[in-house]
């Protein structure tokens, strides 16, 4: 379907009104800059916008706007890989600024954060679904089109390797 | 309800915070309307008699409130219709994969060629401080082909840092999964060498280029050398995968997008047989090596995943590069091939 580009405009203005503090909220607190999340944030919404179709015919249009957000923002991660693991280690260790999805858990989503770098990036994409979102497995099995015992292996996995961290910061 | 096991015998550090239940997500979307009606009552009856869901629910409308008070949604719409914009190209100018003049120079002979270019160029233009360098490319179509028409797109990214050192691309294929490996070694030229490790596993996906010739087409084996303006055509095998995403990187380490001719997701290809990509490439004169990689994968992939992946390959350099970095996780069952050129200059 096309549309004008009023309508553009008014499609942009509705959806960043009503779901750009999620999208921020997420590219805040995976990027960890406000100038970096502001333009990723832009990206989310362009791709949004390139399946605007396909959007407004998800029954849960929040749970796929944090996918697109969620998988947007660890692909810029992902291209900045080498600084990552300090600069999470120095923000997971530095937790004075609490912003947006960090007021609901700061300490467990800084936690999870700081445990992304440990594994895949589909893996990190389930953690935070389920441990910073508060999905359930089921949910993020039918967003990210995977089985749930694939979902059960990753976060397994992604337990591994936390409690691995936990108990290495520990002793 | 599924939660985590506990860590360390107590309170898990890391168990998603719903000690009522009704989880963080749940609560968002009561608030965003999309619980059917039954579920939604049940949850706001909850909310009502538990202070810990009412709080939360208080610091979800607080974020929202907040983020409308300090964000100036139409600024924030203009920059999104820009990046769409730009985006949607007319297709109509030819235009090369990279180029031998800095981008710069080309851009104002490629805008004095094509008024309707330049048009689209002013209008990226103003996007361009957002868009970090990244230099988001031209869409581009060429009417004279091998086979049909050609649909080119040059993806261009600004020179960031100086490729002292370059990247030869391997495959690893431990079980069957292929591995990205890069190779980066200094050359007087700042060329790497030509590919010396092989292309393809045997009964995997491969990647076949020919070249068009007078006297027809030409195989293309790996390293072949290539001038400006030579055309050039791909054959495939994709051996079991449905999707198929072909890009180029040059000399420069620009990366650009050829099959599809822009940066959306993979094409859908015929997982069982051997065959020709439609269309074809005309090379630029971007002198130097230039390796094309096609991606095979089970679901669509995005140009800004295999770009993001492909520039953190190129940033982090030879260490990195001999540590096998992959490129894609086993479980992606993303396959690679890729074919390497070295372009000349005319004569």
């Amino acid at each position: 379907m096309s549309y004008s580009p009023s309508d553009r405009r008014t499609q942009i203005e509705q959806l960043y009104r009503t779901y750009g503090h999620v999208v921020m909220g997420r590219c805040i607190y995976l990027l960890r800059n406000d100038s970096e999340a502001q333009d990723a944030a832009q990206d989310v919404f362009v791709k949004v916008m390139n399946s605007y179709d396909r959007f407004r015919m998800e029954s849960s249009p929040i749970t796929w706007i944090l996918k697109i957000a969620t998988n947007h923002c660890l692909n810029v991660l992902a291209a900045r890989r080498a600084p990552w693991h300090a600069k999470y280690r120095r923000h997971a260790q530095n937790v004075e600024t609490q912003r947006l999805t960090e007021r609901i858990a700061p300490e467990r989503t800084s936690m999870i954060r700081a445990m992304l770098e440990k594994v895949d990036t589909e893996t990190q994409q389930i953690a935070i679904h389920y441990y910073v979102d508060e999905m359930t497995q089921s949910e993020i099995a039918t967003i990210l089109n995977r089985s749930l015992p694939t979902i059960r292996k990753r976060l397994a996995k992604f337990k591994r390797v936390a409690d691995r961290e936990l108990s290495h910061d520990a002793s | 309800m599924t939660r985590p096991e506990d860590l360390h015998g107590q309170r898990p550090a890391l168990e998603p915070d719903a000690p009522c239940g009704v989880r963080l997500h749940t609560l968002r979307r009561h608030l965003f309307e999309e619980l059917p009606p039954e579920e939604s009552k049940q949850v706001r009856v909850h909310v009502e008699g538990c202070s810990v869901c009412g709080r939360r629910i208080s610091e979800l409308r607080a974020q929202a409130e907040s983020f409308a008070a300090k964000v100036d949604i139409t600024v924030e719409s203009d920059a999104i219709l820009a990046r769409l914009d730009q985006q949607a190209f007319p297709n109509q100018a030819p235009t090369h994969v990279g180029a031998r003049a800095p981008a710069h120079t080309e851009t104002r002979a490629h805008q004095a060629a094509h008024p309707q270019a330049q048009a689209e160029d002013r209008g990226r233009g103003q996007d361009r401080g957002q868009d970090r360098g990244r230099g988001r490319g031209r869409a581009i179509v060429h009417g004279n082909t091998l086979v049909g028409g050609m649909i080119r797109y040059a993806h261009r990214l600004e020179s960031r840092i100086a490729l002292a050192a370059f990247v030869v691309i391997a495959l690893l294929v431990p079980v069957g999964v292929a591995y990205f490996r890069a190779h980066s070694e200094s050359t007087a030229s700042d060329y790497p060498p030509p590919l010396v490790l092989p292309n393809r596993m045997k009964g995997g996906p491969s990647l076949e280029m020919y070249v068009d010739r007078p006297q027809g087409p030409e195989a293309a084996p790996d390293g072949v050398r290539l001038r400006e303006g030579d055309r050039v055509q791909f054959r495939y095998k994709a051996a079991g995968h449905g999707y198929l995403f072909v890009v180029s990187i040059d000399a420069r380490g620009v990366i650009s997008p050829l099959y599809p001719d822009h940066p959306g997701t993979s094409l859908a290809i015929d997982a069982t047989r051997r065959k020709i990509l439609e269309g074809s490439v005309i090379l630029d004169g971007a002198i130097g090596p230039e390796r094309f990689l096609a991606f095979f994968s089970d679901q669509p992939l995005s140009f800004a995943v295999l770009e993001a992946r492909l520039e953190s390959i190129l940033r982090q350099g030879r260490k990195a590069i001999d540590a096998e970095a992959p490129l894609f996780s086993p479980d992606e069952n993303v396959d690679v091939a890729s074919i390497l050129i070295i372009k000349e200059p005319t004569k």
